[in-house]
Formats: C-alpha cells, structure tokens, sequence
C-alpha cells in the first residue's frame, strides 16, 4: 500500500493488483470511502477496517475484469454504491463481455510463476452489477470533493474519466502516462477514441494522472 | 465465410496493414501476434462464429492458415 497524494484532505492510497499492475485507488473520510476500480486487495481491507468506515462510494473507471473483480467482495464487506457508465453496466454482467472469461487466458504468453499468480486471481464466471449508471455526464458531491465523470469509450465500451476538483483525474486505462492506450481488445473503437476522448486530454493541463496502470503524475500539459 | 473474409478479420485483430497477411504467414513472426491478438481472437471466434475457444488452443497454432482453419471448424 502506498499513500501517494491528498486529494483536499483525502489520503489517496493505491493498491496495485499483481503482474497486470492494474490500480485500485482508495479515499477515505469518516466512514465513508471513495474507490475506484477494485480488486480483492486485503491490506485494502484492512485499512477500511481500521478507518472504520461503513459505506463505500464505488467507481469504475471501465468494465475490464481487472478493474470491477473486487466489487463484489467489498458489498460482502461494506455497504456499496456503484456508480459507472450505463454500457459499462451491461458488459459488468456477462463475464465474456467483462473479460473476467477469459482473463487467464491473456497471460497464456508471460512465464509460468505469473500464470500460477494469475490462476489465483481469474474467476471465469465473475460478474457484478452497478447501482447508479448515467450516459454522457454526470456530477455529485463525495464529502467535500467536486466529483465529475465523463463517459470516455475508446479503450472500452463503457470506459469514464473521473474529475475530482477538477485538477485529480482518473483516467483509467484511456490514458496511461508514456504508454500507448490500447485500442485493439475486443470492445476497443479507434475512432470513439479519436473523437470522444483525445479532446477531453487536451483538458488535462496541470492536473494529476491518476491512471488504471503505473504511477500517477503531475502533468503539465500532453503533447501529442 | 471465404478466406479473403477471414484474412480481413485477422488483419483487424492484429492491426496490420490491408493484404499483408497469407495463410502461409507464421504467426510467431509477427510483432502483432500476442496476449491482446490471441484474447481478440478468442472474441472473434465467439462474436463472429458463436465459438468458444479456449486460449491454450489458439497459443498451439502456427500460421495463419491455422487460425483460419479454426474458423470453419
């Protein structure tokens, strides 16, 4: 577990899931914590244990089994609320949509100690629902954080960003600082990605990257 | 399906360029050819055909001819 960065007067803590490095990030406040992309993390749950908090604010960045497999985990722990986009919604529900099927499967290539890693992690049938979607935009208020979330696709169907005070930004896997997103899984669309996508990154000047994968950034400006 | 369709899928899930794939080509050439390619044609198979295809089985094949003779099976 890493605290890295306040978000107002919110620690940010990262858990990172093993050999994939997907990020599940995690605010907390009183009793009531704001997660985003989850997986089974148990330092995670200790820590929400011993803030005491009750309630958890769930966001997901994109449908993609790494992001969503610890949701349904936490509703057994925590009282939840999952908000994502409405076409993030329909693919969370059928595990051949999610990848949650097939994600061993995308490690076929890497070496056998990280296949057994990754063994341990897949669940083929996993699947979750969300409690709250939207389409296009949507706003609320998490304690004292102004938070924004943009559907995004490109990446995924139902890919979002998330603005907190909109300087801290959850791109999830739509933008990952010095990596090319990738655009050729099943459900990734180049040109949603061109259109719907690029120009919301031209808004990123002087903000924080917190992104689905590697180490947030402070960010100046993207060139393209 | 006939073959030029299938080519067409494959160059799609390995981002290659129109006409450069043929049933001879070896698929561990191909810079393309990895985790995303091989989980795209996973997809394909049950997207396009209503095929469940597992991972280990399309890691055995070779060529390209391989992968299309997966798609008529």
């Amino acid at each position: 577990m890493k605290c890295l960065y306040q978000i107002a007067d919110h620690n940010v803590h990262r858990f990172v899931m093993p050999v994939i490095n997907s990020n599940m990030y995690v605010l907390t406040s009183k009793t009531s914590a704001l997660i985003i992309d989850p997986h089974v993390d148990y330092e995670a749950e200790l820590l929400l244990k011993k803030e005491g908090i009750n309630d958890c604010v769930v966001l997901l960045t994109h449908e993609h089994f790494d992001h969503i497999s610890g949701v349904n985990r936490l509703r057994k722990l925590f009282s939840c609320h999952v908000i994502c986009t409405e076409k993030c919604a329909q693919q969370i529900i059928n595990p051949r949509k999610s990848g949650a099927a097939h994600f061993a499967e995308l490690f076929l290539m890497h070496s056998s100690e990280e296949q057994e890693i990754i063994k341990h992690l897949a669940d083929t049938e996993y699947q979750c629902e969300a409690d709250e979607t939207y389409c296009g935009e949507k706003d609320f208020q998490w304690e004292d954080l102004k938070v924004l979330l943009k559907e995004a696709p490109g990446h995924s169907k139902g890919s979002q960003i998330i603005y907190m005070n909109d300087k801290y930004i959850f791109t999830g896997d739509s933008f990952i600082p010095g990596e090319e997103v990738v655009l050729r899984l099943p459900g990734s669309n180049k040109i949603d990605y061109e259109r719907k996508v690029k120009p919301l990154l031209h808004t990123f000047k002087e903000s924080i990257i917190y992104p689905g994968h590697s180490n947030p950034i402070y960010l100046e400006e993207i060139a393209f | 399906m006939n073959n030029e369709r299938k080519l067409k899928l494959l160059e799609e899930i390995l981002e290659v360029e129109e006409n450069t794939l043929t049933p001879e080509t070896i698929l561990s050439n191909l810079d393309e050819w990895d985790s995303i390619a091989l989980i795209s044609f996973i997809a394909l198979m049950d997207d396009e055909f209503g095929k469940i295809i597992k991972g280990e089985k399309v890691k055995e094949q070779k060529t390209v001819a391989d992968l299309m003779c997966l798609m008529e099976e």
